[in-house]
Parts: structure tokens; C-alpha cells; sequence
């Protein structure tokens, strides 16, 4: 026969780690890298773009970049600039993805990733790091989309 | 309704900024307790005490934000948070006028049923971490036809509080983000823990709630509790809607606890 103890007993449930394990199941699964001593996510899938805006900003290093002056097709830059406010921030460069695939666009948006995640500190240089960045079978169709 | 700030305090050595007032009714200039008070959608906020008085710390970067003011049978206030330093004045507030519900005599039978979910099993229990004010859990639930509320029923778990005080809350769900209250007049309840053993049930029937659709139940602390435990009888196949303040944000978390409500069906 149980003790009323263990008849008592029971499974205590606390809603705010329930919301942080939902988070964690719906959550994407992120791959790291180490470039310059320096840790940083690599965007080199599809979904790494989808999930961008789950990102914790935390990991943003840059939160906006401007549309002109940078090594980069200007008119992209000024399609992710939604609110037409001449720089770019988290919420458009993560908010680009989700709107019809367009080749320009969709280098656009990696170069502006590559900007806001780059810790190296310069746009021009976490531009080139996300190019790096790219799977070997992206790259040329990146180059096509700058050009 | 006036609003009175004491700006007593502004931003501290470590840039938080700390708001201090207090919140007085209009009409008698008696302070109003328990007003909901914070930032929409920000999970920011707190209740104003039994005298009025509140205190708010927000961070540095919600100097921008807009507070909210929000008690039952009152218009909500909407200040942003610049201004009420600037302005360092009482606001005045109209109470809201009440539109009495439409009478309409049927010719319809009514069926009983239960919304909600009901268990007294304590085997899984579920509640907050803290217990504080503020926060708020409740039931979605959906009727398809005209439905009078008449008693809500709760099942508590281990409670380590020897009194235990809430708001019952009753919202219209409108759509996913909008929840309008349903109840024209606060209802405050206050139970000891020899209570909670048993199945609470909450008469409302003279409060003449109809609902149709998705609506939502809700018990909300106006009072810190302190340390402690305070947890729901739970099923693990239901859900429940969360908030960490009452002018936050909802979140569906998926164990329902033991709340629901019996009501008049319109057949």
C-alpha cells in the first residue's frame, strides 16, 4: 500500500518555463562558427533567412546599416528599407525573407545580414564575411545578384 | 476618473526609470485600488495598491513608450511616458459612461453545459513562479450560441498562502489580440487556504454576462502574494492563456488548468 505521501504527489508545472520550452521546440536550430576568435551564426540555408526574426537581438552586433555609401546595389538595399527611412534595420533585414523570393532581393537581404551579424565591425568587411560565408553553390548566384 | 502623479522620483544612478504616483477617483477623490497600470504589449506594469499608490520601474529605452491605465468602469488613460514627466500635473479622466445591454425577451428553452476545463485531479498542477500582481491565467472558451454565465468554477492545488486574493476576469475575444472586457464592475474575491480544498464556485449570475463565441475567464492577482506556492489542478490535454502583467501580452501555454464555467445555452 502507497504512503499518503506518494499518493500525494504530484507534477508541479510552472508556466513560464512551459513558454520557454515552446520557444525551444519551435525555436531554429542554429549552426555557429568561430571566424577571427569571434563566434558567429552562419546564415547558409533557406531557413536560416525564415527564422531570422526569431533571433534573439543579442546576437545583432550592427542593428541597421545605411542604404548608401556601402559596396552594395543601392536599389536593393532601398527595397529592404521598407519604411524608407535611408538605413536598414533588424526588424526589415529579418522581415525581407519573408515576402516572395526575388534574386535581388535575397542578396540584398544576405548582405544586410551579414552586415548586422558581422562582428568584425566594418559593413564592407561583414559583407565579404557573409559572402564566405555562402555554400559554394551560392556564391554564383549571388554574384549574379549584385551584378 | 483623476489620475494624480507624484513625481516624487526620476531616473536613478542607473538610468531606470522609476514612476511614482498614486490613482484617485474623480467623483469621491478617494484613491482607486488595483488599477491596471503599464506599456501594451510589453509585458510592463504593476497594480495600483488599496490606497492608489503605485510605483513603476521602466527601463531606460522605455522612456518612449506609452503607459496605460486600465480599470474596470473607467476610460482608459493612455500617457506617454515623456509627457508625464514633463507635465508633472494631475490628469483628469471621465468615468465611462455604461451603455445598459439591450432587453430582449425569447421565447427560447436554455440548456445547462460547462465551458472550460474541470479536473480535481492534483496529480499535475500548474501556476506562476511568483505570484504576483498583476498576473493573470486563464480559460479559452467557445460557445456557438447566445450563453449566460452563471458560475465559475475553480480547482486550486497546494496553496502555502493562508489567504489568497484575485480578479475575476471575463473577456470577449475579438480577435487574437483582442480581448475586451466584458464586466462593467471589478470583482474581487479572497479565500483562505481551508477553502481552496474544495471545488471554489463563483456565483455570477446577478453580473447578467452573455457570451457568444470565443471568451476567456481569467483569474488576475491584485496583490503580491509573496514568496509562496499557488498552483491550479491541472489537464495536461487543455491549454491556458498566460500574462506576466495585466496589460501584457497573452500566451497560450499547453496544460489547462481547472477553470470553467457553467452556463445557460440558448437552444
Amino acid at each position: 500500500m502507497k504512503s499518503n505521501a506518494a499518493r500525494q504527489s504530484s507534477a508541479i508545472i510552472i508556466f513560464e518555463r512551459l513558454i520557454t520550452y515552446e520557444s525551444i521546440q519551435s525555436g531554429h536550430h542554429w549552426r555557429f562558427s568561430t571566424v577571427g576568435g569571434i563566434k558567429r551564426i552562419n546564415i547558409d540555408k533557406g531557413s536560416d533567412l525564415r527564422h531570422l526574426g526569431e533571433l534573439d537581438q543579442k546576437l545583432w552586433t550592427v542593428l541597421s546599416c545605411p542604404v548608401n555609401g556601402l559596396e552594395m546595389d543601392t536599389r536593393t538595399l532601398q527595397l529592404i528599407d521598407l519604411d524608407g527611412a535611408g538605413k536598414i534595420g533588424v526588424p526589415e533585414a529579418a522581415a525581407a525573407p519573408a515576402v516572395p523570393f526575388d534574386i535581388g532581393k535575397f542578396v540584398g537581404v544576405f548582405a544586410a545580414i551579414s552586415l548586422a551579424l558581422g562582428a568584425i565591425g566594418t559593413a564592407l568587411a561583414a559583407g565579404i564575411g557573409g559572402f564566405l560565408g555562402l555554400e559554394w553553390w551560392k556564391m554564383p548566384l549571388a554574384i549574379a545578384g549584385l551584378i | 476618473m483623476l489620475l494624480s502623479y507624484q513625481f516624487a522620483t526620476a531616473q536613478s544612478s542607473d538610468s531606470l526609470i522609476v514612476l511614482e504616483g498614486q490613482v484617485v477617483d474623480a467623483q469621491s477623490s478617494g484613491p482607486l485600488s488595483y488599477v491596471n497600470i503599464g506599456i501594451a504589449n510589453k509585458n510592463v506594469g504593476t497594480v495600483s495598491a488599496e490606497d492608489g499608490q503605485f510605483r513603476l520601474i521602466l527601463r531606460p529605452g522605455q522612456a518612449n513608450d506609452t503607459l496605460s491605465f486600465s480599470f474596470i468602469g473607467y476610460e482608459t488613460l493612455r500617457i506617454p511616458v515623456e509627457v508625464m514627466f514633463a507635465l508633472r500635473i494631475p490628469v483628469v479622466m471621465h468615468r465611462k459612461a455604461v451603455k445598459l445591454q439591450e432587453i430582449v425577451v425569447k421565447n427560447h428553452r436554455y440548456k445547462a453545459r460547462f465551458f472550460g476545463t474541470f479536473t480535481q485531479s492534483a496529480i499535475a498542477q500548474a501556476g506562476f513562479s511568483e505570484n504576483i500582481l498583476g498576473k493573470e491565467c486563464g480559460v479559452m472558451m467557445r460557445t456557438r450560441r447566445p450563453t449566460l454565465l452563471e458560475e465559475v468554477q475553480i480547482n486550486f492545488g497546494q496553496c502555502s498562502y493562508d489567504s489568497v486574493y484575485f480578479r475575476l476576469n471575463v473577456y470577449q475575444v475579438m480577435d487574437k489580440n483582442t480581448f475586451e472586457p466584458l464586466l462593467s464592475t471589478p470583482q474581487y474575491y479572497a479565500f483562505s487556504r481551508a477553502e481552496l480544498v474544495q471545488t471554489l464556485a463563483l456565483d455570477i449570475r446577478s453580473l447578467n454576462i452573455q457570451v457568444q463565441g470565443d471568451f476567456l475567464i481569467s483569474v488576475e492577482y491584485y496583490r503580491d502574494l509573496g514568496s509562496g506556492n499557488l498552483y491550479f489542478k491541472s489537464a495536461l490535454n487543455k491549454s491556458t492563456y498566460i500574462r506576466a502583467t495585466s496589460i501584457g501580452n497573452w500566451k497560450k501555454v499547453h496544460i489547462g488548468i481547472s477553470l470553467g464555467v457553467f452556463g445557460q445555452v440558448e437552444q
